[in-house]
């Protein structure tokens, strides 16, 4: 280099080959606050700026460096990156090549469980109203977890233990890597499609954050939320938890303790049946007993337990009012015959043929009866009834009372 | 048993809280009584003859 002239393509091309010449600047670790990140639409390469308190630098990342970042860039963000320090020669941009981007302070899994829980969260797919109560005797469960490990054992052991009235359907899935989220989405609709599932069970053995990252997959946490049963997440962390234990209806915090979850013990039924059928032993034989009860109060009573003194008193009580009507009927008919008597002697002492026992006699004429003097004449035959025959008699002469 | 185990075992419920309210006449309650013994003995005996049923899905279902 001398003092002779350049073009700007010249110092732009000598600046580059100056950068690129260090071996100190071709992969740098540098940290700072991500800004104005935007992703071109059609490349696919995001550009934005790193600073910090007093500066800052462009940066470009390619799309291919993109695709690898485990969380998604946001503004805000601190950052750690692996970079290329450069001069593009077109512009003269001092810049940055990023090829690898870690979060400052939280591991990336962590961010991205943060950003995926948060978004999830205001979407409210983790509300408690959509959890649905689970089913206290299922008749089928789904069992979504890896056919190898521990966990499918322990978890059909349990079942089989507590409940074997249960039928389960495993559906084997892959639990961890790249492929785990979309094959469990597979499975998933596979289940939600069969008829007669009651519950299902999502889940898998312990591991590291990254064995059980593909639980925090924000697509599989949405399939999840879909279910149309009850959804059990059992991913094997005893404290922390999985995106897919906020979605699911029930967490458990291991696959044993879903398969406790998700059934009743058969001796604990058995014992519920036993106090059932006691109680229906107890209360009909108490209804029985009451029946019984009701039953004796009536026959104690006065007029079933001395029956015979009843119907002595009734047979007393209608003698007696039968030699009352007896009496009286006596004295009804002595009063009568007295009476008729009485009349009777009035009768007969009116009887004219009593009369003429005593000596009177009647005298009749022509038939007639004769009161007076005045209907007889002189000469008359008249007849006399006295009282044991008749006397023919002729009027000799007649005398008037006066 | 073509019933569902739990069907059977809410129905029996049911017996025991008619019987203990005593609301039923007294046929009433024999019959109940009856039914209930038989509910008993059939959910004991599936409890107890169950075996798990397992099936695995294949993955090319």
């Amino acid at each position: 280099m001398n003092n002779a002239v350049m073009t700007v393509s010249q110092l732009n091309r000598y600046v580059k080959s100056v950068l690129d010449g260090d071996y100190n600047l071709q992969s740098v670790f540098i940290k700072g606050e991500v800004s104005n990140f935007r992703v071109n639409f059609a490349s696919g390469h995001a550009y934005f700026t790193l600073k910090d308190d007093g500066a800052s630098i462009k940066c470009v990342m390619f799309k291919s460096d993109v695709s690898r970042v485990k969380f998604n860039v946001e503004d805000g963000l601190n950052v750690i990156c692996r970079a290329k320090v450069t001069l593009y020669e077109r512009d003269g941009n001092y810049q940055l090549y990023i090829y690898d981007m870690q979060p400052d302070g939280l591991g990336s899994l962590a961010l991205l469980f943060e950003q995926t829980k948060r978004k999830l969260e205001a979407e409210g797919l983790f509300d408690l109203s959509r959890k649905r109560p689970l089913p206290a005797f299922p008749s089928k469960i789904a069992v979504l977890t890896s056919e190898n490990g521990a966990a499918v054992y322990d978890i059909l052991n349990i079942l089989n233990r507590r409940y074997p009235l249960c039928e389960v359907l495993l559906i084997p899935v892959t639990v961890q890597g790249v492929q785990a989220p979309a094959d469990i989405c597979k499975k998933l609709e596979i289940a939600y499609n069969l008829p007669d599932i009651d519950l299902i069970i999502l889940g898998r053995g312990g591991g590291s954050a990254e064995d059980l990252s593909a639980f925090n997959d924000e697509n599989l946490a949405r399939k999840l939320a879909l279910s149309p049963f009850p959804t059990i997440s059992a991913v094997g962390h005893e404290s922390d938890f999985s995106i897919t234990d906020f979605v699911a209806d029930v967490r458990a915090s291991t696959p044993s303790a879903a398969a406790e979850l998700s059934v009743p013990q058969k001796e604990e039924i058995s014992q519920y049946i036993d106090s059932l059928s006691k109680n229906i032993l107890y209360s009909t034989n108490r209804f029985i007993e009451l029946a019984e009860l009701k039953l004796n109060s009536i026959t104690s009573g006065y007029v079933f337990k001395s029956k015979d003194a009843f119907f002595e008193s009734l047979i007393e009580k209608s003698d007696a009012v039968f030699s009352k009507i007896t009496l009286c009927f006596e004295r009804f008919m002595e009063n009568k015959s007295s009476a008729f008597l009485e009349v009777l002697g009035k009768f007969n002492a009116l009887n004219p043929l009593k009369v003429i026992e005593r000596g009177f006699s009647i005298t009749y004429k022509n038939g007639t009866q004769i009161k007076s003097v005045k209907q007889l004449e002189k000469n008359d035959n008249i007849q006399v009834k006295l009282s044991d025959g008749m006397a023919n008699c002729k009027v000799e002469s007649l005398e008037e009372l006066k | 048993m073509s019933e569902k185990f739990s069907d059977k075992l809410s129905r029996l419920e049911v017996i025991s809280n008619i019987l203990e309210k005593g609301e039923c006449s007294l046929e009433e309650a024999v019959e109940l009584y009856q039914e209930g013994v038989k509910l008993a003995k059939e959910c004991n005996k599936q409890l107890n003859d169950a075996k798990q049923k397992v099936t695995t899905l294949n993955p090319e279902e």
